[in-house]
């Protein structure tokens, strides 16, 4: 189920498959959700994976995005850690890490596209947010560029958080992947290629980054790139 | 019959004329008997452009298009190699206002 680390909450998180509620809050769907689902074992061998190798994650599946800030929302507000001697209580940690696990391109992650970033943008700033904050965009391609379309989902997302409100309030960085993936940030088994095999398309500044020996930090993966905006510290 | 393209990335639709029409039809035809079929999507990749085809006194036939070169049928949820999808992703490019890149700068690279 996780813990919070030194008053810091780490959240890794999916689009659900199926059983989708009706659509509720300040987040528009605007068409986002993947339209490739996750399939249950997927789901279940990346969530078994992150509670093996990342158990300070906290694991959560979401039915669209304003059920996932309103998940976050109460981790937020419920989750203590102790520390100190004697130990001491601590409530309202804050969120350090977000990890979207999704079916994903260039522009669609986990049911945020152009249509709804500025939307989910808005609610990630309003969240109780670490000085460092990371997002991962876990899919294929999301920090590559498909050259009809301009900036990425990763670069788009990072120049909205912080908002103008909050201007270098807290430093944002956004990770998007370099090429097709498999794996993802907490299971630390994350591998891309520029190609695959189902397709032979390649993305603009897509790279391999094959498997790499021994167990990694999740903060060096070499298979992310991370973009900060204007607004980040 | 209307054949219709969706940008999954902007929502723009782009309904195409009878000749680009039957073209796409009879490639999705042809290229579903000739190509070997996948059941879904084996990679982590979402679609990036949706085809409608409507036929008067048919179903709405559904089609979504992965990285260019991959149909899956909605409503067998099966996947073969399409690769005149590229050809429609590049129909789309052109019937949408050029979007202007800004350089690439990743922070952490």
């Amino acid at each position: 189920m996780g813990f919070v680390v030194d008053g810091k909450l780490r959240v890794f998180a999916y689009p659900k498959p199926s059983g989708r509620r009706p659509h509720t809050g300040t987040i528009p769907a605007r068409d986002c959700w993947p339209r490739a689902q996750l399939s249950a074992s997927e789901i279940s061998t990346a969530v078994a994976k992150v509670k093996l190798v990342s158990p300070e994650y906290y694991v959560i599946g979401y039915d669209d995005l304003n059920d996932l800030i309103s998940q976050i929302s109460v981790l937020l507000n419920t989750q203590t850690w102790t520390s100190g001697t004697p130990p001491v209580v601590h409530h309202h940690p804050c969120l350090e890490v977000l990890e979207i696990d999704s079916h994903a391109n260039p522009h669609r992650c986990g049911g945020i596209c152009p249509g709804n970033i500025s939307h989910f943008a808005d609610s990630v700033d309003s969240l109780n947010d670490c000085d460092e904050l990371r997002i991962y965009l876990s899919g294929c391609n999301t920090g590559c560029r498909d050259s009809s379309h301009g900036a990425c989902l990763a670069e788009l997302l990072a120049d909205l958080i912080p908002s103008a409100r909050r201007q270098k309030q807290y430093r944002c960085t956004v990770y998007g992947t370099k090429g097709y993936q498999t794996g993802a940030n907490a299971t630390k088994d994350s591998v891309t290629t520029r190609q695959s095999s189902h397709s032979t398309i390649i993305y603009d500044y897509s790279q391999d980054q094959p498997v790499r020996p021994g167990t990694i930090s999740t903060l060096t993966d070499p298979t992310y790139r991370g973009f900060r905006g204007a607004n980040s510290a | 019959m209307t054949v219709s393209l969706t940008d999954a990335a902007t929502g723009f639709r782009l309904r195409l004329d009878q000749k680009r029409a039957k073209f796409v039809t009879r490639e999705l035809a042809h290229e579903k008997k000739v190509r070997p079929h996948h059941r879904g999507i084996d990679m982590k990749s979402d679609a990036s452009c949706l085809i409608s085809v409507r036929s008067p006194g048919r179903r709405e036939r559904r089609y979504q298009i992965f990285d260019g070169t991959i149909v899956l049928e909605e409503s067998t949820n099966l996947s073969w190699q399409f690769f005149a999808g590229l050809l429609l992703m590049d129909w789309l490019k052109q019937a949408q206002p050029a979007v202007p890149a800004p350089p690439f700068q990743p922070a952490v690279p």
